[in-house]
């Protein structure tokens, strides 16, 4: 229970009122709100090009490794080719050529029987001199 | 704990904040020009308080009143050390008003409150224009009932004995 003169001395200060504020700048907020959500993005924007970086690097890399690959692959095929024009062609090489391309292989051996093997054809062929032997 | 106040941060809408503008802006005004901050000032250093918590700055909000009588009372003292001045309030500056009372009066009843101690002072704003009884005073505060009871029982003594000689409306 409170004592009289309490309760007039609180009565008594209701009497007064704060003075009124101006009222709230919140427009004040927006600047540094913004900086603030700028701030944010700006890691968001910077972790995202990181990973795209990242990403760019890594498909350039294979696509660059592909294509050496390739070029690797084409380079031994075409060494392997002028082998094959030249007839330079070992045995192992021979055997890869008959798996992987009949034709060639056929042409071949073809090329290489002429130069190994008696000419039966032409006029000075082997056969021809022969027979009029 | 800490993530519980993050969250009810992020929780707080900015109209919830000017809700709390408009209820004890005014009485946080009062409250920072009785540390000796002219009207002008106390009210920069209200909209600051108010304004950071729009921005997301400000924890405690399980007491938000106690926590802006908190602010304002850093923010006022902050006040006086950056501009290196004394409380000396501008002469004839009111930050009460009333209807029909002089203005010796007025600035006798400002006078008589900037003479209580820090404590006392708090409770007399809390409770008379805040609207707080003093059981949620002592919860926003986290003091014995007791003592937040005792500290405006003092004060309005104080304050009567001061205001005795106050010729009234």
């Amino acid at each position: 229970m409170k004592h009289e003169p309490e309760q007039d001395m609180e009565k008594y200060l209701r009497e007064f009122q704060p003075r009124a504020v101006r009222a709230l700048e919140t427009e004040r907020t927006t600047e540094p709100r913004v900086a603030h959500e700028v701030a944010r993005f700006d890691w968001r924007r910077l972790a995202a090009a990181a990973v795209m970086l990242f990403a760019l690097g890594t498909s350039v890399w294979f696509a660059h490794r592909k294509s050496a690959e390739v070029r690797e692959a084409a380079r031994q095929q075409d060494a392997f080719g002028n082998q094959i024009r030249r007839q330079e062609l070992n045995n192992w090489q021979l055997t890869r050529l008959a798996l992987s391309d009949k034709e060639k292989f056929d042409e071949v051996l073809t090329k290489q029987s002429r130069e190994s093997l008696p000419n039966l054809q032409g006029e000075k062929s082997t056969l021809r001199v022969l027979a009029q032997e | 704990m800490r993530a519980g106040v993050l969250l009810e941060a992020k929780k707080r809408t900015a109209k919830q904040v000017k809700d709390w503008y408009e209820t004890h802006g005014a009485a946080l005004a009062a409250f920072a020009c009785s540390y000796g901050l002219d009207f002008a000032s106390a009210e920069d250093v209200v909209q600051h308080v108010f304004l950071n918590l729009l921005r997301g700055v400000g924890a405690d909000l399980q007491s938000p009143v106690a926590y802006f009588y908190r602010a304002v009372r850093n923010g006022a003292i902050n006040f006086h050390r950056v501009r290196q001045r004394e409380t000396a309030l501008p002469e004839g500056d009111e930050w009460l008003v009333s209807r029909g009372k002089s203005r010796e009066e007025i600035l006798a009843v400002q006078q008589a409150l900037q003479h209580l101690p820090e404590e006392q002072r708090e409770v007399v704003f809390l409770r008379i224009w805040s609207g707080l009884t003093l059981q949620e005073i002592a919860e926003a505060m986290e003091t014995p009932l007791n003592t937040v009871a005792s500290r405006f029982r003092y004060a309005l003594d104080k304050l009567r004995e001061r205001l005795a000689s106050v010729p009234t409306k």
